[in-house]
């Protein structure tokens, strides 16, 4: 199966660590979100898309991890109990519906001589707000929900990269949740000492910076 | 043991949940969200404040999308999510669809429903979001009649009541909107079959008959509002 889009994308990059541990094989094919050629083959426009070997398309990086997940079932990419499946998949649905677009606010606001300070704090608020939800639904520490990363944490854990990157260094009066809240600095530790999350996060972190340089120059 | 749902079926959302719950023969016990959605009291219950919510066995399961898997992860023996992965994928793409591109663009219309002061660039543009979005779904969508299938499952659950909730509050008032329903092929066959399932149907028109009582409620109060 191929994978498109580009690592620098945590959506993009939800899939690739999902089929990681699983230990599905994807190929990852270099795409431009929007443009004419690549909305030839998803219409929505957006990183990432599934090819599948027949041919086939998927968009959404998370109904690709649970295509991936119903395809090849072994090992689980999802934990084994109904609560703790709905606790993993309620971490993916925070980081979609609250914690990326509050994170979206911030990508304006990086430079402080431009800075709206009204954006900036309610951009706060939503953030702090889907820290609290992410607490709040995890399941059995350490992971999202129990002992091994499953969906949530492949959502979660390029996010919290993100915000790293985009929001705590740029703006040091917002505290990191992956220090102040208990069971997310748990969290982060198990990502961090994962592994085969441990590298992916990190290749995305590099990913990320170039094309935040990239934009600073362009 | 029982299976407490949190929240109005005036809710599309609640509506996707008592749908796929329907089509599963599972009972509901359902309740309004206590000091209303948002409140203080229902936060106790549900953090994000949000309905729907679903208690069982001793959890608090937030978000439709999540509660319809846990309801088929929880009653396996009624599986609605197909076994083949694409049609399944296909399914949970409409959802998502719905969720990502219908949704937003629904409020941003209420304040133009008056064509005499109705704001043209705003409905033009969201006109262009809905054409956008129902292309998505059509284009998504696998072999029908259903989102995926000849069976309806999660996606039908989440595009249904929308397009309820659309032919109730938007189609009707504003003509550059067509009902994909009626314009696309694809939805049009779609939309027959959600009306000719049983389960399905019955599960709309009850969302229908929620909302239109939702609608004339704040409908008089803002009209006792105008008059104080």
């Amino acid at each position: 199966m191929k994978i498109y889009g580009a690592l620098a994308s945590p959506f993009v990059a939800r899939a690739i660590l999902f089929a990681r541990l699983k230990g599905v094989d994807l190929e990852l094919v270099p795409a431009r979100p929007g443009s004419a050629d690549y909305k030839a083959i998803n219409p929505i426009g957006k990183i990432p898309a599934l090819e599948t070997d027949d041919g086939q398309w998927i968009a959404e990086s998370e109904v690709i991890c649970e295509y991936i997940e119903d395809l090849s079932p072994e090992p689980s990419g999802l934990p084994a109990t109904p609560i703790a499946r709905a606790q993993s998949r309620m971490v993916s649905r925070v980081v979609d519906l609250y914690l990326s677009p509050a994170a979206a606010k911030y990508a304006r606001q990086i430079n402080p001589e431009k800075r709206d300070a009204a954006i900036v704090a309610e951009a706060t608020i939503e953030l702090e707000k889907s820290f609290a939800y992410l607490a709040h639904f995890m399941g059995d520490e350490p992971f999202a929900a129990g002992d091994k990363p499953t969906l949530g944490d492949c959502t979660l854990a390029f996010y919290m990269q993100m915000v790293k990157i985009l929001v705590f260094a740029n703006f040091p009066e917002i505290a990191d949740p992956t220090e102040t809240n208990p069971r997310l600095k748990t969290w982060w530790d198990a990502i961090q000492s994962h592994e085969v999350c441990k590298p992916l996060v990190d290749e995305y972190a590099v990913a990320f910076d170039q094309m935040m340089q990239y934009f600073r120059n362009a | 043991m029982a299976i407490k749902l949190w929240g109005s079926i005036a809710s599309p959302y609640v509506a996707r949940v008592t749908m796929f719950a329907r089509l599963k023969g599972l009972e509901l016990e359902q309740a309004p969200a206590p000091g209303g959605m948002g409140s203080d009291e229902f936060k106790k219950i549900n953090a994000t404040g949000k309905i729907p919510a679903l208690e069982h066995d001793g959890h608090v399961i937030a978000e439709c999308e999540t509660i319809c898997e846990y309801l088929d992860d929880a009653f396996p023996e009624s599986r609605i999510t197909p076994a083949d992965p694409m049609l399944a994928a296909q399914s949970r793409m409409v959802s998502r669809i719905t969720d990502l591109y219908v949704a937003p663009h629904n409020t941003p219309l209420r304040p133009h429903k008056n064509p005499a002061n109705r704001d043209q660039a705003v409905v033009d543009a969201v006109a262009h979001e809905f054409d956008k979005a129902f292309g998505y779904a059509a284009h998504y969508m696998g072999k029908g009649p259903f989102a995926a299938g000849d069976t309806p499952g999660i996606g039908d659950c989440a595009l249904a009541p929308f397009i309820g909730m659309l032919q109730q509050t938007v189609f009707p008032y504003f003509e550059t909107i067509p009902d994909p329903t009626v314009s696309n092929p694809r939805l049009k066959d779609w939309w027959q079959a959600v009306q000719e399932h049983e389960a399905c149907k019955a599960s709309v028109d009850e969302y229908e008959q929620e909302l239109s009582k939702f609608l004339a409620y704040i409908a008089e109060l803002m009209a006792k509002r105008a008059q104080q």
